[in-house]
C-alpha cells in the first residue's frame, strides 16, 4: 500500500498561482508582511496567460483621456453598458479603472519598458483602441513581463513554490485555514497553512473539444483546468456566472491557435480581415478611425461578420497582414513579440517559410471559451474577499467584472494582497484546518492501482459531454443528461498514473469534472437567454425582470443552494 | 516531436526545463545531457524555450494538423497614393493628432468581442 506522503508548509499569506495577478498579489503582500508564499503549478517565470508575453493593458490615463474628452467615470460606464452589457461588479470595474495606470507605473519601476520616443502622445505612450471609446489600451514591451515580475516578487521577500498545483483549500470554523497542493514533479501533498489566501488560478480551459483536434493546442493556457474554481466551491464558497461561455472563443488562426486579436491588436496597424473574395470584412484600426461608440453599431466597421460571410459562402476568412510601410510592419512585428503566444508565432513563421508581407493567414471560430466576457468565479466584495471569510481572489480567478482582463489581474491582485495582509496582521496563529482528506484517498487509490483509465480518455469524455451538451444544444433537457453523463464518469474512471506528471492530469479531470458540473447545474438554473454568452433553446428570451442577477451557487452542509444576487 | 534542441549547442543549463509551462521536458542537472522531450504532445507551442534558450539551441517543430496552409497575400508594400494613409497608420497610436474617421462610419475598433488577447 503506497501512501502519498505529506509536507508541511506555513506562512501568513499563501498566494495560489503565479499569473499577472498572483505576482502582482505575491509582491505587495510581501512589501506589507514578511511571511508570503507564492505557489505555481509550473514556474511564474513562463506561466499563465502572459507566459510568453502581454503587449497591451487598459486603463485610465488622464493625460491623453481627459483632453479626449472621456472622464473616468464616462469610461467606466462605456464598459459596464458596451463591455459587460451591464452585468457587473461596478465597484470593483470602478476600482480597476481608476487604478490600472497605477499598477502600469509599478511594471515600469519593476523594469517593463513603456515609453517610447516614437510617440508624441503625454509621456511618450504608444495608446491604441482596444474595448473602449477612447485610445486607453497601452501598447509596451511585455514579452518578459513574468520574468521581470517574478524578479520582484524575490526581491520583494517572497517564496515561490514552484511545480504545485493547489487544487484544495483548507478549512476551521467556517475561515480559511490554508491551502492544499500536489507537487507535479515531486509528487507529495503540499499542507500550506495561512492566515489569508489569495487565489489566482485563472480560467477554466480544457473543457470543450478543442478546435484543431489536439488537447493542448488552445489560445488560453491549457494548465489553466480551474483548479482554484474547483477547490473553493468544494470548500464552500459562492461561485456566480459559471453559465455563461463565449461561443467561439475567438476568431484565431487556424491551426495553429494564436491570440493578439488577430487581425486586429498586435496586428495592426497593417491587419484586415478579408474573405475568399478579397473583400475587406474587418478594416485596419486607422481606417475606422478614434470616435468609437463599442457594441452599439454593427460588429465590424464595414456591416459585415466573418460568421456571416463564412454562411453566405464566401469562406474562408483569413487576416492579411501584408500591407503598410517597413516601419508600420516593424511596429506590428514588435507588438506581436511581445504579446502571448506571438514569439513562438514569429519562430514558426520563420522556421515554415512563412511571411506577413507575402502570405495571409486563414482564420476560424475556435472552440468556446470560459471568458474574460464570461467573468465566472467566487464573487468579491470590495476588499476581494469571497464569502468564506479570509479567502480572496482577484484577476480572472474571480467572478463579475467581465472584460477586467490584464488590469483586473494587476489591480485585484494588489487589493487582495492588502486586504489580507490586514487580515493576517489581526489574526493569531494560523489555526490547523482540515480539507485534504478526499485529495489523499483520491492520490492513494491511483498510487495503488495496477491498470486503468489513462488520465486522456478522461479528458476526451469531458470534451465530449461538454461540447456536446452545453454548447449550440443547450436546454434544461440537455444540460440535465449533460450532468449525468459527468457523473457516470466520475464514478466510472479508474484513473491511472505512472508518475506525478500523469497524477497531475488525473487531478485536473477530476476539476474539470468538478467546474463542469457547476457549469450544467447554473444552466439549468438560468431559465432565460442573455446576450451572446449565454443561449439556451427552451428559454430563448432574455428575461432581466427575473434574471438581470448573478447567479451565485455554492455548497452548503452538503446541500447546493442557488441564489440570486443584484450587481 | 514539438520542441527540437540542437545536441551541439546545448550547454545542459536546463533553463529549457525550468520555465516550461506544460513540463514537457525531463532532464537531470546532475547529467550532462541534453533534456529529453517526454511529452511532445502536451506542448503549448508558447515559445517560452525558444525565448529563453541562452545558446538559441530550442527550435519548435509543429505536428502535421497545425502547419499553416500557406496562401498568397493581397497587399504588399503600398504605392505613393497611398502616402496619406501610411501617415494616419503610424501616427496612430503614437500622435496627440486626434484621429478621425475618414467617412465618418466607423463603429469600433474592436471586433464586437469583449475581450481582446487577454
Amino acid at each position: 500500500m503506497k501512501n502519498v506522503e505529506i509536507q508541511e508548509h506555513s506562512c501568513d499569506i499563501c498566494v495560489a498561482g503565479g499569473g499577472l495577478a498572483g505576482c502582482m498579489a505575491a509582491i505587495r503582500a510581501a512589501e506589507l508582511n514578511d511571511n508570503v508564499i507564492l505557489v505555481d503549478k509550473s514556474n511564474p517565470e513562463r506561466s499563465g496567460c502572459a507566459g510568453t508575453g502581454l503587449d497591451h493593458i487598459w486603463g485610465y490615463f488622464p493625460q491623453v483621456q481627459e483632453q479626449e474628452g472621456m472622464s473616468l467615470e464616462q469610461m467606466v460606464e462605456d464598459h459596464v453598458e458596451n463591455v459587460a452589457q451591464g452585468l457587473v461588479n461596478r465597484r470593483m470595474l470602478h476600482y480597476i479603472a481608476a487604478t490600472s495606470y497605477d499598477r502600469i507605473l509599478d511594471l515600469e519601476r519593476f523594469g517593463a519598458r513603456i515609453r517610447f520616443d516614437d510617440s508624441t502622445l503625454p509621456g511618450k505612450l504608444r495608446l491604441q483602441y482596444q474595448m473602449h471609446a477612447c485610445r486607453n489600451t497601452l501598447h509596451f514591451e511585455g514579452r518578459d513581463i513574468k520574468r521581470i515580475l517574478t524578479r520582484a516578487v524575490r526581491k520583494a521577500g517572497a517564496r515561490i513554490l514552484d511545480r504545485v498545483m493547489v487544487t484544495e483549500l483548507l478549512t476551521e470554523n467556517g475561515e480559511i485555514a490554508g491551502a492544499v497542493g500536489y507537487g507535479t514533479r515531486d509528487g507529495k501533498i503540499h499542507r500550506i497553512l495561512a492566515k489569508a489566501v489569495i487565489m489566482t488560478t485563472g480560467r477554466v480551459n480544457r473543457l470543450y473539444k478543442p478546435f484543431p483536434g489536439l488537447t493542448f493546442a488552445i489560445r488560453m493556457p491549457p494548465a489553466l483546468t480551474g483548479d482554484g474554481k474547483a477547490a473553493m466551491f468544494r470548500a464552500g464558497v459562492e461561485l456566480i456566472n459559471m453559465e455563461f461561455l463565449s461561443v467561439p472563443g475567438r476568431w484565431s488562426s487556424r491551426n495553429l491557435i494564436r491570440g493578439g486579436g488577430l487581425p486586429t491588436g498586435s496586428y495592426q496597424p497593417p491587419g484586415v480581415g478579408v474573405n475568399a473574395l478579397g473583400e475587406v470584412i474587418r478594416r485596419r484600426n486607422h481606417d475606422v478611425g478614434s470616435k468609437t461608440v463599442y457594441g452599439t453599431a454593427k460588429t465590424f466597421a464595414t456591416g459585415k461578420s466573418f460568421q456571416g460571410e463564412l454562411e453566405a459562402g464566401r469562406g474562408p476568412i483569413y487576416a492579411d497582414m501584408s500591407w503598410g510601410s517597413e516601419e508600420d510592419q516593424r511596429y506590428m512585428l514588435w507588438a506581436v513579440e511581445n504579446e502571448g503566444l506571438g514569439p513562438g508565432f514569429l519562430h514558426i513563421m520563420e522556421r515554415y517559410a512563412l511571411d506577413f508581407r507575402k502570405h495571409k493567414i486563414e482564420l476560424w471560430p475556435i472552440e468556446p471559451e470560459h471568458s474574460a466576457a464570461a467573468a465566472g468565479g467566487p464573487m468579491v466584495d470590495e476588499t476581494c474577499e469571497t464569502t468564506l471569510p479570509g479567502l480572496y481572489a482577484a484577476g480572472d480567478e474571480a467572478g463579475g467584472i467581465p472584460g477586467s482582463v490584464a488590469p483586473g489581474a494587476f489591480t485585484m491582485g494588489y487589493l487582495a494582497a492588502e486586504s489580507a495582509a490586514k487580515r493576517a496582521a489581526g489574526a493569531g496563529a494560523a489555526a490547523d484546518g482540515k480539507g485534504e482528506e478526499e485529495l489523499v484517498a483520491f492520490c492513494n487509490e491511483i498510487l495503488n492501482r495496477s491498470g486503468g483509465d489513462p488520465w486522456e480518455d478522461a479528458q476526451a469524455t469531458i470534451h465530449n459531454h461538454m461540447s456536446d451538451y452545453n454548447i449550440h444544444l443547450r436546454s434544461e433537457t440537455m444540460a440535465r443528461r449533460g450532468l449525468e453523463c459527468l457523473e457516470y464518469l466520475e464514478n466510472t474512471m479508474r484513473l491511472t498514473a505512472a508518475n506525478s506528471h500523469e497524477l497531475t492530469h488525473c487531478l485536473e479531470m477530476r476539476n474539470l469534472i468538478e467546474c463542469g458540473k457547476i457549469i450544467l447545474r447554473s444552466t439549468i438554473e438560468r431559465r432565460e437567454s442573455r446576450g451572446k454568452i449565454f443561449q439556451r433553446r427552451d428559454y430563448p428570451q432574455q428575461d432581466d425582470a427575473n434574471w438581470f442577477c448573478f447567479l451565485g451557487q455554492k455548497l452548503e452542509n452538503g446541500r447546493l443552494r442557488f441564489q440570486k444576487h443584484k450587481p | 516531436m514539438p520542441p527540437v534542441i540542437d545536441k551541439d549547442l546545448c550547454n545542459y543549463c536546463g533553463i529549457c526545463y525550468n520555465i516550461c509551462p506544460q513540463d514537457v521536458f525531463i532532464f537531470d542537472k546532475k547529467q550532462k545531457q541534453v533534456p529529453a522531450i517526454a511529452y511532445p504532445q502536451e506542448c503549448w507551442y508558447c515559445g517560452a524555450c525558444v525565448v529563453d534558450c541562452p545558446r538559441g539551441a530550442v527550435s519548435l517543430n509543429l505536428p502535421l494538423p497545425l502547419h499553416i496552409v500557406p496562401s498568397p497575400a493581397l497587399y504588399g508594400p503600398p504605392g505613393p497614393e497611398d502616402s496619406e494613409a501610411l501617415k494616419r497608420a503610424a501616427d496612430f497610436s503614437r500622435s496627440i493628432e486626434r484621429n478621425s474617421s475618414k467617412d465618418g462610419t466607423g463603429s469600433g475598433n474592436n471586433s464586437g468581442q469583449a475581450e481582446d488577447g487577454l
